[in-house]
């Protein structure tokens, strides 16, 4: 990683045309890959991902730059050229860096590195076979087997110096069931920021057997009908419907230019007193969390709605500027390719009072959520949709025969006000979120909830 | 270090360690992208990268690796893994390293007008289009994005069999997102242009564009759930066919996660539907010599009047299947495996103009955007739920503006029901396109 004199005259040098704040962002990262198709691995692919990004501020403007090449003369000519994008030359200053801050809040047991491909095939190898013999019908299973590890290093002028060591690590299984012409599929992705001792908590057995469960049973389903429902969503990956519905509403990307429909929100009530909602990138190596964020702040647990009351957004520097607001650890990116900004982390609703049979039993005439697909917003309208990736019919108050196909809409402040029950059982699922600063691992999570009434999609 | 000279010191020690073929593929990027937010400069990002990827064969088994940065460590790293690679693999699949074509079709995709532009003069345009916003309408309040941007790349790859192809391209764009508020709701719009010289971006066009969008979409309202006729418009229906492109992989249906594997020949859409994959379209944004492999691209039918012709293959994939490789083996990025994928794919266009299609289909549905389409199509399947905005057609016209509601059906099904293609071929910003189109029936989720 760079040192102390270059990342010191390369600030610098960012700061001759007169910006009041320069930045920058190292990365020295080691990806594997491995997928196994068939029960055969097809391929495996690692390497090595390294650069610079270097960012200026001058009052709300900012200039970003990256660059592979990491000599002390490119970074000076690229700090340079993004400087003179922001005016004229003025004078020298020179930069006084602090002690450099590394934290270890997640302790990694077994680098990726110190563990052979054949560990990792082995571990591939038991969840295909579980998912393969769940059933006759199932036709493909792919697995995939990720580890990254990502060193940063970031210094800015206001004499920052903090470096942090991401471990990530996770599993995806993916089955096929077929049957007269039709497929139908079931997706299991754990994952967290460990190494290798992942599954000494994760069996891929069980995630093996999951996949093919769901693919399984989707396949013997019917169409979900089409309308408005009472719909139980459960825990788990079913937290996406508030990452969705509202945390990207909640990002100050949107909110900081009254882009969002919760600006200037904070106090007023935007959702159901049931809810409560918080964003904590400090959860011991879960798969969202980090030590510091991308612009060197702390991660810290982010309370976004207590009780239904708004109290506050995610913030990253530049957006905090513009709104007069602190950051708030919340500033990510995918690599030194993007420019940070607001982010979630692993963000969830809290749990709840209520009993989930009570939840379900409540319900007359409506639809069952057990596992569900991503989803995708639009911040300015606050239209959000996800897809049901396991579906049941409830009626009279019970669960009955699986549907496939169906997708929940609505708009992000509707939806938090219809959400009337939320049971105790909280659990978290892995996913990728992707925004304007890349696509990064986040948690969704969430008990058990119920919704009065949003549309359905199906056919 | 240089990278001649990073290629032959790899080459030098990926032979000694024993590689029989190898091969590197390089990718050199550089841009530059404007954001403009009142009035001013608000994000000015200036990028080059650099990425290199190696691939060698050692006892028929293909392993793979791939780094940023040309050091001698690198090297050391790239032979290393390729290696521990191709020894993990126990796929049987024939992996080939190209020797190459006697000739490539010279393809037009850098020009030489974009370059050294003036970032003022693209600072400028930006300004006019944020400020030609503002002037369309009053009810501009916002901008969720106004930007314009340069970029440029240079790739190419280079093997053991005497192979050695780069090939390069450039491109402008420009892109305004205004919002218009309207009682208590908040409505956007998109205008966009991709250009290949500076004088192609009007500022004014692409405001309109985006504002026109957005007014039409004031006091949007859902219908009620049932099964209508639909008309997706050209840019709705791109999205659709590029998440489903993937079911035209001869990869995906050798894997067993295609619905078409063995249907070369059958009928599996209606006569009206041709989809041509062309990597030599003029201003195509997927044009190419060569695919990722080095094979010379050609055109090609894939669905001709709902028969389907072939599916697309690389070099692995038509060899297993038993046919020649169609010249698309591309690869994700430069880090990723050869895989298989279209280059500039689209369904052909028919006679009747747009409002001739509303005119047919007398009440029904037209859909204008598709949103989640990454969570709720699946390729695998051909299922899609999605939610939708659009219009209500009533008496053969466009009438009020839909929103809140979800169009579920089955890409395979929808393909055989297309009822009638327009003329109004569209790629929006896209290597993907397609007219509009009338579609028999899909059901609609709203109240």
């Amino acid at each position: 990683m760079l040192s102390r004199d270059i990342l010191s005259s390369v600030l610098a040098r960012c700061l001759i045309t007169g910006g009041d704040f320069a930045e920058i962002f190292e990365e020295d990262t080691l990806n594997t890959s491995i997928r196994l198709l068939d029960g055969v691995v097809e391929n495996t692919i690692s390497g090595r991902i390294h650069g610079i990004g270097i960012r200026i501020f001058k009052g709300l403007k900012s200039v970003y730059a990256y660059t592979n090449n990491t000599s002390l003369q490119s970074l000076l000519d690229t700090a340079e050229k993004a400087a003179l994008a922001l005016g004229d030359l003025k004078e020298d200053i020179s930069i006084i860096l602090n002690d450099k801050i590394s934290y270890d809040n997640h302790p990694i047991l077994y680098l990726p590195s110190s563990i052979s491909l054949n560990k990792k095939i082995e571990i591939m190898k038991r969840g295909y076979r579980a998912a393969k013999e769940y059933s006759n019908d199932i036709t493909q299973v792919s697995v995939t087997y990720l580890d990254k590890v990502q060193n940063v290093l970031i210094a800015n002028t206001e004499g920052l110096l903090a470096e942090d060591r991401r471990v990530r690590t996770r599993l995806a299984i993916s089955s096929v069931a077929s049957a007269n012409g039709e497929n139908q599929t079931g997706f299991e992705g754990p994952g967290a920021h460990k190494g290798f001792e992942l599954f000494e908590t994760v069996d891929p057995e069980y995630y093996g057997r999951e996949a093919s469960r769901v693919a399984h049973t989707m396949l013997h389903a019917r169409p979900c009908p089409a309308g408005k429902m009472t719909v139980a969503i459960d825990n788990g990956f079913g937290g996406v419907i508030f990452h969705e519905a509202c945390g990207h509403s909640l990002e100050a990307t949107a909110v900081a230019k009254g882009n969002s429909v919760f600006t200037n929100m904070i106090g007023k009530q935007i959702a159901s007193t049931k809810v409560t909602a918080i964003d904590d990138g400090t959860i011991p190596n879960a798969w969202g969390s980090l030590n510091i964020d991308d612009e060197g702040n702390k991660t810290r647990k982010n309370v976004l709605i207590k009780d239904g009351i708004l109290q506050g957004y995610l913030i990253d520097k530049l957006n905090g500027r513009r709104m007069g607001m602190e950051p708030t650890g919340s500033g990510r990116r995918e690599s030194y390719k993007f420019a940070p900004t607001s982010r979630m982390t692993n963000t969830y609703i809290a749990a709840g009072t209520d009993k989930e049979e009570d939840i379900i039993k409540s319900i007359d005439n409506g639809l069952y959520a057990k596992k569900m697909g991503g989803g995708s917003v639009n911040p300015v309208t606050g239209e959000f949709n996800f897809a049901v990736s396991e579906g049941y019919i409830i009626k009279n108050g019970v669960i009955q025969e699986p549907v496939r196909g169906a997708s929940l809409i609505g708009k992000g402040s509707e939806i938090l006000m219809n959400i009337d029950m939320v049971g105790s059982n909280l659990a978290h699922g892995q996913g990728m979120c992707g925004s304007i600063s890349g696509s990064i691992p986040t948690n969704v999570g969430q008990p058990m909830i119920r919704v009065k009434e949003i549309t359905v999609g199906g056919r | 270090m240089e990278i001649k000279i990073f290629i032959e010191k790899l080459f030098e020690k990926a032979k000694a360690a024993g590689f029989e073929e190898y091969e590197v593929y390089y990718v050199d990027k550089e841009s530059l992208s404007i954001n403009i937010y009142k009035e001013e400069v608000e994000k000015y990002n200036l990028t080059s990268s650099y990425g290199l990827s190696f691939r060698g064969k050692v006892n028929g088994k293909m392993g793979y690796s791939y780094t940023e940065i040309l050091d001698e460590d690198a090297i050391d790293m790239l032979v290393k893994n390729s290696m521990e690679s191709a020894s993990a693999i126990e796929n049987n699949d024939l992996q080939f390293i190209y020797e190459g074509d006697k000739e490539y079709v010279e393809v037009n995709t850098y020009h030489k007008q974009l370059e050294n532009i003036n970032p003022n003069k693209l600072i400028d345009l930006a300004l006019a289009m944020e400020r030609e916003a503002k002037k369309l309408d009053d009810r501009v309040i916002n901008f969720q994005g106004c930007g314009i941007g340069y970029s440029n790349a240079k790739y190419g790859i280079v093997n053991s069999k005497g192979l050695n192809l780069e090939n390069k391209s450039n491109l402008l764009s420009a892109y305004v997102v205004p919002i218009i508020k309207a009682g208590e709701n908040m409505f956007d719009g998109m205008g966009y242009k991709v250009a290949k010289s500076i004088d192609e971006i009007n500022p004014k066009k692409i405001a309109e564009d985006g504002v026109k969008e957005a007014v039409s979409k004031i006091d949007a309202k859902t219908i009620a759930s049932g099964k209508y006729k639909i008309v997706i418009n050209n840019e709705a229906m791109v999205s659709l066919l590029a998440t489903f492109c993937g079911v035209f992989s001869g990869d995906a249906a050798q894997k067993g996660l295609s619905l078409l594997k063995d249907k070369e020949g059958e009928i599996i859409a209606s006569e009206k539907v041709t989809i041509i994959d062309d990597p030599h379209l003029e201003d195509g944004l997927a044009s190419v010599p060569f695919d990722d492999e080095g094979v010379a691209t050609r055109k090609k039918d894939i669905i001709k009047e709902g028969k389907l012709v072939t599916l697309l293959h690389n070099l692995k994939t038509a060899h297993k299947g038993n046919t020649k490789t169609t010249g698309n083996g591309f690869k994700a990025s430069y880090a990723s495996s050869v895989g298989v994928s279209p280059t500039n794919f689209y369904l052909k266009p028919g006679n009747k103009d747009f409002k001739e299609l509303l005119k047919d289909v007398g009440e029904g549905v037209i859909i204008t955007e598709f949103a989640g389409l990454h969570s709720g199509a699946n390729s695998i399947t051909g299922d899609f739920s999605l939610a939708a905005k659009g219009f209500y057609i009533k008496d053969g016209k466009q009438d009020f503006p839909v929103e809140q509601i979800t169009v579920a059906g089955n890409f395979f099904a929808l393909l055989k029901n297309i009822e009638e293609v327009g003329n109004d071929l569209k790629f929006p910003m896209s290597s993907v396109g397609s007219p509009s189109l009338i579609v028999k029936e899909l059901s609609i989720a709203g109240k």
